[in-house]
């Protein structure tokens, strides 16, 4: 399995798309900041009212990169790895896998590993970064900074960036998953939108306790408890879920792989 | 048949898609060491009993033995013995034609250090291993497909088509390369269209047609008895010809005649004796023609 994880690796770092899903991330991060430092500068208080020193102040702008970074990141992550599950199938790398007597759920978690693994990789750079674009927009604005080393939230942090990544992680999973069976990248984007708009329309018509339960609203709750609690048992609800989803994902996609017949 | 130990063994092989039948208790015995030519015309079933050898897709009825073991659906041990380039040569195409081997060797068993390089060499790569596999043309890409299948020194390989793509220097180079690999022992399972091809490189050969074994057996054997002797004779003695070969020469067909000349199904070296018969006959031959090709016993055994 280590063999199989360091060729997954091997194959994904090289991979333009690996590199090229980063700079889109850092890309939309960088606008966001201007755009938020720009609308503080042009008209202050507006900029006030409509909260823009919790975006750029810290330590508030921790949990609002955060946030952001998870709408973000998620989206990209089911991408990259719907992307990664059906090229399997268009590049036929599937078929090599299976001839040279690689275990075929194996092969799955080994190549879903390497994109967690790069999925951990890209999210401390981008929330990394993203900080710093928060320190910029705020000095270039003249929004208060605040305190970024606010004692609490630093000790928050390693939480709330294992949470996030751990959610963005899970929704890449339902991404790969569903690209893989359909062996269609955008079947796998479509399938992680669809339930995150879906999750919100269901909010209006079903209880949020149980809309609560599904897995993009598990995986925010996740990010979100993270950030405002630390490492605490309000926790453990949706880490569970949220590591259900995954495990369910991957393991559906295990399934399909070992059944399937590769022409 | 080959009294040697059995590399692949099928019996009874069926698979179908949807109402159509692929194979149709399709039975193969594969001897080991041997190149062995496995012959069809297009959708006659090649490629799908390559990808039930390789484990690709399982087989409605039947079994599959390798090296004398039966094989089940997703046994992957037996797989491990295999060198299999099927269809076309999969790569990731970003990646290097060394990097792309580096990746495919952590999906089975380790191959030696420097296999890798060696196998690169083997088939004249060395020069652009380090370059992006879409650049490669298509004969490079074949060579790397060769390459991917030889990186664990299998005792087995299958090979779908090997020379698609390969100039004609190529063709001659991977010609020699599977000769050498059996002459090491290894069994060599190769399809091919080029029929020529086949007949230059392969011990034994198999030729099916709608998913059914339909001949087998040594090259040499099955060209012998797929002979043609063609007889130039006065265009008025003819049919007078037909007559002595078909009363007197044991086991001569008649193929057909024209002005002038006749033809007989028999093996080369029966040539000087059907002259002798004539002549003796007090008929005069004018010219003989011997011969017999693959293409031909692949015409006559597939058509119709």
């Amino acid at each position: 399995m280590v063999r199989l994880l360091r060729g997954s690796l091997l194959k994904l770092v090289r991979r333009p798309a690996s590199r090229m899903t980063l700079a889109v991330l850092l890309g939309l991060l960088a606008l966001v900041y201007m755009a938020v430092g720009a609308s503080a500068v042009a008209d202050p208080a507006v900029a006030e009212e409509s909260g823009v020193g919790s975006v750029l102040g810290f330590p508030e702008a921790y949990g609002s990169l955060g946030s952001m970074l998870l709408n973000f990141a998620g989206l990209a992550a089911a991408a990259y790895a719907g992307a990664i599950a059906a090229s399997e199938w268009s590049w036929n790398t599937f078929r090599v896998a299976v001839a040279r007597g690689a275990s075929r759920p194996g092969y799955i978690v080994a190549t879903f590993g390497a994109v967690a693994l790069l999925a951990l990789l890209a999210w401390v750079v981008a929330y990394a970064a993203g900080v710093g674009l928060a320190l910029g927009a705020a000095t270039v604005s003249g929004i208060a900074v605040g305190d970024p080393l606010d004692g609490p939230t630093l000790g928050r942090l390693p939480i709330l960036v294992i949470a996030g990544w751990w959610s963005v992680v899970m929704g890449g999973a339902i991404g790969f998953a569903v690209a893989f069976a359909a062996r269609n990248a955008v079947a796998g984007i479509a399938a992680v939108v669809v339930l995150t708009f879906g999750e919100q329309f269901a909010g209006v018509v079903v209880p949020q306790d149980i809309v609560s339960l599904a897995p993009i609203s598990a995986s925010s709750r996740l990010t979100a408890e993270a950030m405002a609690t630390g490492l605490s048992a309000e926790l453990v609800g949706p880490l569970v879920l949220t590591t259900l989803y995954l495990v369910l994902a991957i393991a559906a996609a295990g399934l399909v792989a070992q059944r399937a017949e590769v022409a | 048949m080959s009294d040697r130990p059995l590399a692949i063994r099928t019996t009874g092989l069926v698979k179908t898609y949807g109402v159509r039948r692929a194979l149709d208790r399709l039975d193969l015995e594969i001897p080991q060491g041997v190149v062995y030519g496995f012959l069809g015309p297009n959708g006659a079933g090649k490629t799908t009993t390559m990808r039930i050898l390789a484990g690709l897709i399982r087989a409605g009825e039947g079994t599959v033995e390798l090296f004398g073991e039966r094989v089940g659906w997703l046994d992957r041990a037996p797989l491990a013995r295999i060198g299999a380039l099927i269809e076309s040569p999969a790569f990731w195409p970003y990646l290097s034609g060394r990097d792309n081997l580096r990746v495919i060797s952590s999906l089975g068993p380790a191959p030696a250090p420097g296999r890798i390089d060696a196998v690169l060499e083997q088939v004249s790569l060395g020069d652009r291993a380090g370059d992006r596999f879409e650049t490669y043309s298509m004969g490079m890409r074949q060579r790397l497909g060769i390459a991917a299948a030889l990186l664990n020194d299998p005792p087995l390989l299958l090979l779908d088509e090997p020379a698609n793509g390969l100039d004609p220097a190529g063709i001659v180079d991977i010609r020699g390369l599977l000769r050498e690999l059996a002459a090491t022992g290894k069994t060599v399972f190769v399809s091919s269209h080029i029929l020529p091809e086949i007949q230059l490189m392969a011990d034994e050969v198999a030729i099916i047609a709608a998913g059914r074994l339909v001949s087998s057996g040594r090259l040499d054997r099955l060209l012998g008895e797929s002979g043609e002797v063609r007889i130039r004779v006065a265009p008025d003695e003819v049919a007078r010809a037909g007559e002595v070969l078909a009363t007197v020469a044991a086991g001569v067909r008649l193929n057909g005649r024209g002005a002038g000349w006749l033809s007989v199904a028999a093996p080369p070296e029966r040539a000087a004796e059907l002259n002798r018969t004539l002549v003796a006959a007090g008929l005069s031959v004018s010219g003989l023609e011997s011969g017999s090709d693959l293409e031909g016993l692949f015409l006559s055994l597939t058509e119709g």
